[in-house]
């Protein structure tokens, strides 16, 4: 079987932003089918973001979705200042943390299943037994508590690590989408990356 | 952080990617929204494109509550000397206004010795309502002292 690595985050948003901003003008003109083409092209970054900080495949699904029905009703607001990605990056990031504030401690995680070659994968076997050799760890473990130590972190510290080290955005990209400068986005990613390891530290 | 455990952080983190939903579901997500906007779900009337807004920058939002507030406060602090600098009664004054006028037509021919009480006869029932309305009008009492 041929060895699989954990995918590369995607780095390069894939916004063509004079392609995205002639959809836009369509979808703007109550065009279903360009927001169609328009949701195809971010769908799974969104959903990953969101599916990430909630941990719960069901509230991803949900959110998701209004993310885009909201993106669409909210569109005749969208003047291009920032790309058509930025923007409904935002929407999604603020429904997404204003959720979470709400459901507060009520975390119920329904996560998806990894990858099938995943758990065939000599690189990550080798990841979880090397990580671990006091115990035998299975990676739908590690995945768990992977979860549970994201979850644990603050709504803003969890979703900058979602953003940088998951989804392979840039910091700058990452300031604009949260509304705050760089060395903010810095500072939360180190502090969180610093609580992961004190949580995970078993595993490391 | 230290330099040697940082990576494997970072690696760890790094198997979230390959969470992946449901076969199929990205094919069938784009669908499920184009009928949930033909529905006409998510249409918004002024104050929830207002909320929206807001949703998307939080502090018009707080500069919004703190306009408001200050108007309010502002609006109270003055309100009382902008009547009073205007000559608009206030509702205590009404009936001593009202029964004056109507004593000063009521008194008799200059040089007659007159005592005009501003008393109203008639007082509206207090404590039950802000806003309950005088139910008669007064009348003033006039007394004469005669030659």
């Amino acid at each position: 079987m041929q060895a699989l690595s954990i995918p590369a985050p995607n780095a390069e948003p894939a916004a063509q932003p004079e392609e995205d901003l002639a959809l836009v003008r369509r979808a703007q003109r109550e065009d279903t089918a360009a927001y169609d083409e328009l949701i195809r092209r971010y769908q799974e970054r969104i959903y990953a973001t969101v599916y990430h900080m909630t941990s719960n495949h069901e509230d991803a699904n949900d959110l998701a979705q209004e993310a885009f029905i909201k993106g669409y009703r909210a569109l005749r607001t969208f003047k291009g200042d920032s790309s058509f990605y930025t923007w409904v990056y935002r929407i999604a990031v603020n429904k997404t943390i204003n959720f979470l504030k709400q459901r507060k401690n009520r975390v119920q995680m329904s996560l998806n299943d990894m990858d099938f070659n995943a758990e065939h994968d000599p690189e990550l076997l080798a990841l979880v037994s090397h990580n671990t050799p006091r115990r035998d760890l299975s990676l739908a473990e590690l995945q768990e508590k992977l979860n549970a130590a994201l979850q644990k972190l603050s709504e803003h510290h969890r979703m900058v690590v979602v953003l940088h080290d998951i989804q392979g955005l840039s910091h700058e990209e990452i300031g604009e989408i949260m509304d705050c400068n760089v060395g903010t986005v810095r500072s939360r990613l180190f502090y969180a990356r610093q609580q992961l390891q004190a949580y995970l530290a078993e595993y490391l | 952080m230290d330099r040697q455990a940082r990576p494997t952080v970072e690696k760890i983190i790094a198997l979230k990617r390959l969470e992946q939903p449901p076969p199929g579901y990205f094919r069938l997500l784009p669908e499920r929204i184009i009928h949930r906007i033909e529905q006409g779900e998510g249409q918004s009337n002024f104050w929830e494109t207002l909320s929206a807004a807001f949703g998307i920058r939080p502090v018009l939002a707080y500069a919004l509550g703190l306009t408001v507030c200050g108007a309010l406060t502002v609006g109270i602090w003055c309100a009382p000397r902008m009547a009073q600098s205007a000559g608009i009664a206030t509702s205590g004054d009404l009936w001593a206004v009202e029964s004056s006028k109507i004593a000063a037509a009521d008194a008799p021919p200059s040089g007659e010795r007159w005592l005009g009480s501003t008393n109203p006869i008639m007082k509206p029932r207090s404590g039950e309502s802000l806003f309950m309305m005088p139910e008669g009008r007064a009348i003033p009492v006039s007394l004469y002292l005669g030659n």
